[in-house]
């Protein structure tokens, strides 16, 4: 405990040095700017950084691209309260309560409760992340390939069965994923894989050329196509926000608890990231809340769930990216990218190595959370204002950032060359209502997995039953098939009772 | 910024390119060098080859009045970084680390490029191998290893088949020893599976796991060079050990084959003074290297082919 | 009629499902010195396709036996997400009716492909500037002065970014195209 505390301060410390406090808060403005732009999606935002952190030492590269994730969560809410425009797809639940305070003229008091949430849920999921991170990293350090490998199983499994609308979709996306990252020159026998004889394909598909591709070019296509239409804004006369008295907040502290607890558990599991903590916080806020009832009419309760569930879902998802080098969701790939980057491979060493880095990472996701705060407090008139840059000028940039972040991956056109073409593949899965997240994390995940598993079937003789034996392993493995079967029974069950309803029904 | 600021701008950049164009006489490319040398590293940041690279580039810079700007093009052991040498022109802008792993994969006859599409310009660092094995393992010696490779399998850490790596893996098969060559092609895992106990053995250069062998908690039991090294004095050689098999990891600068032999020149000089530097020669020794790595452009072909051969030597037969 | 539905349904499955067995193929003739008793490097990408291939079958004769929006089986959360948005439908912004522009997307799509062809011959400062008007012009963007203004100084500053601040090895081009590089670099003081 007093270890952690040790190094949280040398954490908070490099914070405070001059040039990490300046790409902190110029991140949190990033983030917030990126956040409230609709077509601008955060994962997409911190890609786009990404290139501009290249030449930077490891600390401020990090806190910066940290920063982006931390407030990207927050300033989508301002523009669904006021303009009934969700910056971000998390932030659709603040319609229905947010923006019905604001209709009723209590807009400042729906920001106060917004700004008080994302402080709320930020900083309780920030603490559980340092105090969980230092005992599962030490676990993390006992384990093998085969526990590497069950993990990574656990990670794509959960992607699969949480995230993708239909589950067939997302295994095809989640698959295809895996065997971009076969393409090129294999590591352990340096044996050309899926080439076709293309100086291209031999060089391998770098995982950020598919993100920048799938994420950036894929969305701006999107947009081309329904001809960069936005909604007029409404007139909006003031700006400002009102926060609540203590006694309002005390009588709301098992929403904001709950939420919290949502927040960081989402924010844990790969594959579920912000957006879903939202969603599934104001739901069961509806089943489970003290006024239940009056959800969607416009009460505070309505605004705490989903704010406080999405900026905790950072907190948590931060944990198993430093811990186990595993990223969950798409904007901890990119910090995933950053570190590798700077030749540093997260994971247990990395956490016991240069704990500097991790705890100043952990540092600045405080400090992201109050310097957001008082920006979003006194700045948020001239932020929102974005919203009336023209989107095409906006997407022009977005596409411009995307080509250099394809030249910077590895310095090669033919980068570039991929990175349309992933463009294009972006496209269409939207279209086509494939989701594009397992594809990412199976080109992220899919060389650790491979390898990890062939290592395991080297030096254990090819015998696949190690992985369900080993004392680690084997539950992982096991809880890795429950997570792929659950929404299959789910269906299952949900068909079923339909079908005795029917039956009923025809009998009477 | 206003938009009558911005027009005026837009202007003035507008004149500034047409005047530059008519000025293409005068900044016309005779000297050399005139503007940024890429110095492009065929791996990730943080490796050896990166290493060397951002070491010799700003004492480089120092001789050759320009910048040097590293650039990291990693994939396919090296080649992809290669291609983006060799596909570029050969005006001598572009110059590349080129190291032994990438050399090896000439024994296969699938690479689209040969030995003779390069010009190297040095060898800049040669660095002996070894066997380590965990501080705390039960295996304290060779002798040990040996006696207990006859008894059981031991696991080897190596980057991949068919790499150096491995070569000697296979020739210590062939010697009677049962060793199992395990492919970590990350170098972390690679260290974490011997500190870890999933590995019994493991193939390294010896400076690369230096914080490994500072901190005791890696030992090597037998060095794969002609002299016993100075810093591990205990240490037996192969060849005291009657195993001759030296493959070097050598890190060299190439340029592109067809390339101004002033140019190349021009490059090598400044090789040359950067490896007569104190700060290289303490670099070096701080990488555990051989304090005689340098080879001047003029052996430094002879050498790799040298090395190719012993490599083909030992590698197994098709 | 059903047919037609169910044949638009299946045929992405199906076609996914055929390269999937054609890459399937190709795996198994990838070139490498096999060794003994160890997996070679085409297992994984086997596995992986046997698996696509698999699902793809799945897909196919779920949407034969019983027709074409069938519930499909969703991931958990997504589930209890559209449950509860279902319930607040009324509140979303109105669904303005989408409109689609498939001639804008083509473009879009065949000036960014351009684009790439070009950079290498005009260098990157040429190409980018030209790509940015062109990309605003589709866009149904008209503002002249703004779409010169945006453009040139984006990609100077990108370009004093990504070359003076960050190197990144960005196009040079090709002579002649190349002194308009070579004369940037010398006036952003790059040497």
């Amino acid at each position: 405990m007093e270890g952690i505390l040790t190094n949280l301060a040398v954490g908070f410390g490099q914070v405070f040095q001059p040039v990490n406090f300046l790409m902190l808060v110029i991140g949190i403005i990033l983030g917030l700017l990126v956040a409230v732009l609709p077509g601008l999606t955060l994962v997409m935002g911190v890609v786009l950084a990404l290139p501009f952190t290249y030449s930077m030492d490891v600390i401020p590269a990090i806190i910066l691209l940290t920063a982006m994730y931390v407030s990207g969560t927050y300033a989508g809410a301002w523009t669904s309260i006021l303009f009934r425009v969700p910056g971000e797809p998390m932030d659709v639940p603040l319609l229905w309560d947010g923006y019905a305070m604001a209709r009723k003229g209590q807009a400042a008091y729906a920001l106060g409760w917004t700004l008080l949430s994302a402080l709320f849920g930020g900083l309780v999921a920030a603490t559980v992340m340092v105090l969980l991170a230092q005992p599962i990293a030490r676990i993390a350090l006992t384990f093998s390939t085969p526990e590497y490998f069950a993990i990574l199983f656990f990670g794509l499994a959960s992607v699969v069965s949480l995230g993708g609308s239909s589950l067939a979709n997302a295994l095809i996306s989640l698959f295809f994923g895996l065997l971009i990252a076969t393409v090129g020159v294999d590591d352990t026998y340096g044996a050309p894989r899926f080439t076709f004889g293309v100086q291209i394909l031999s060089d391998g598909i770098d995982y950020l050329v598919v993100m920048v591709g799938a994420y950036g070019l894929g969305e701006v296509f999107m947009r081309l196509e329904q001809g960069f239409k936005s909604a007029p804004l409404e007139a909006v006369d003031s700006i400002r926000t009102r926060l609540p008295q203590l006694r309002e907040v005390l009588a709301r502290k098992g929403t904001f608890l709950r939420s919290s607890v949502i927040g960081i558990i989402i924010g844990l599991v790969p594959g579920a990231g912000a957006t879903v903590a939202s969603f599934l916080s104001y739901g069961v806020e509806g089943q489970y809340g003290k006024r239940w009832r009056e959800m969607g009419n416009g009460i505070p309760e309505g605004i705490i769930a989903p704010q406080t569930a999405a900026t905790a879902s950072v907190g948590g998802a931060i944990v198993p990216l430093v811990t186990l080098g595993i990223p969950g969701s798409g904007a901890t790939a990119i910090i995933l990218g950053a570190f590798l980057l700077h030749g540093l491979q997260p994971g247990p060493q990395v956490f016991a190595a240069s704990s500097n880095i991790v705890y100043s990472m952990f540092a600045s996701v405080f400090v992201g959370i109050i310097v957001m705060c008082v920006i979003g407090y006194f700045a948020m008139k001239p932020m929102v204002r974005v919203l009336e840059f023209p989107e095409v000028i906006v997407s022009a940039y977005v596409m411009m950032l995307c080509l250099l972040g394809a030249f910077a991956a590895r310095n090669n056109v033919t980068d570039v060359w991929l990175m349309v073409i992933f463009g294009i593949v972006g496209y269409l899965f939207e279209r086509f209502k494939f989701p594009i997240t397992p594809l990412v994390l199976g080109v992220i995940l899919g060389p650790l997995a491979e390898s990890s598993f062939m290592t395991t079937m080297i030096s254990y003789g090819n015998d696949w039953t190690e992985f369900f034996t080993r004392p680690i392993s084997g539950p992982i493995m096991a809880a890795a098939i429950l997570t792929l079967l659950f929404p299959a029974i789910r269906h299952l069950r949900h068909e079923y009772s339909q079908r005795r309803i029917a039956a009923k029904g025809r009998g009477t | 910024m206003n938009c009558t600021e911005l027009k005026q701008r837009s202007l003035q950049v507008g004149v500034a390119l047409l005047l530059g164009l008519t000025s293409l006489a005068v900044t016309a490319q005779e000297k050399y060098p005139s503007r940024p040398i890429e110095f492009i590293v065929p791996w990730g940041p943080g490796g050896g080859a990166d290493q060397l690279a951002r070491k010799a580039a700003p004492l480089m810079e120092k001789e050759l009045k320009v910048s040097l700007p590293v650039i990291n093009v990693a994939g396919a052991t090296g080649q992809t970084g290669l291609n983006k040498m060799l596909t570029s022109p050969a005006d001598g802008y572009s110059i590349s680390i080129f190291i032994a792993d990438t050399l090896a994969l000439q024994m296969e006859s699938g690479t689209n490029w040969k030995l003779d599409d390069i010009v190297p310009a040095a060898i800049m660092i040669r660095q002996p191998s070894a066997f380590f094995v965990a501080e705390n393992s039960p295996l304290k010696t060779w002798k040990d290893v040996e006696a207990e490779a006859k008894k059981r399998p031991l696991k080897v850490g190596v980057t991949g088949f068919g790499s150096a790596d491995d070569l000697h893996v296979i020739y210590f098969n062939g010697k009677g020893l049962k060793l199992i060559s395990v492919p970590f092609p990350k170098p972390s895992e690679r260290y974490i599976a011997i500190l870890g106990g999933h590995a019994d053995l493991l193939y390294e250069q010896l400076g690369d796991v230096r914080s490994f062998l500072d901190g005791k908690q890696m030992r090597p039991v037998v060095i794969f060079a002609d002299q016993r090294f100075p810093a591990f004095k205990d240490v037996p050689t192969g060849k005291e050990l009657g195993h001759s098999i030296i493959i070097n990891q050598f890190r060299a600068v190439a340029m592109k084959r067809g390339t101004d032999p002033q140019r190349v020149k021009a490059i090598s000089d400044a090789l040359a003074k950067v490896a007569a530097s104190e700060e290289f020669k303490a670099y070096l020794k701080d990488q555990y290297a051989d304090e005689n790595s340098y080879i001047p452009a003029s052996g430094a072909v002879d050498f790799m082919k040298h090395e190719f051969d012993t490599m083909k030597k030992y590698a197994p037969k098709k | 009629m059903a047919t037609d539905a169910r044949l638009t349904e299946a045929l992405p499955y199906a076609i996914v499902g055929a390269a999937a067995g054609y890459l399937y193929y190709a795996a198994a003739h990838f070139q490498y010195h096999a060794r003994t008793g160890t997996l070679g490097p085409d297992f994984w990408p086997q596995a992986i396709l046997v698996l696509t291939i698999v699902v793809c079958l799945y897909e196919v004769i779920k949407i034969a036996v019983r027709g074409a929006h069938t519930h499909d089986v969703v991931g958990v959360l997504e589930d209890m997400v559209k449950e509860s948005a279902n319930k607040h439908a009324a509140a979303e912004p109105d669904a303005a009716p989408v409109e689609s522009h498939p001639v804008l997307l083509l473009l879009g799509i065949g000036v960014t492909l351009l684009y790439v062809a070009a950079v290498q011959k005009l260098g990157f400062f040429l190409t980018t500037v030209t790509y940015l008007i062109v990309f605003m012009l589709i866009g149904r963007y008209r503002r002249w002065g703004v779409i010169a203004a945006v453009s040139l100084i984006g990609t100077l500053l990108l370009m004093f970014i990504f070359m003076k601040l960050v190197y990144v090895s960005l196009p040079i081009g090709v002579e002649p195209f190349s002194q308009v590089t070579f004369f940037l670099m010398q006036v952003m003081g790059i040497r």
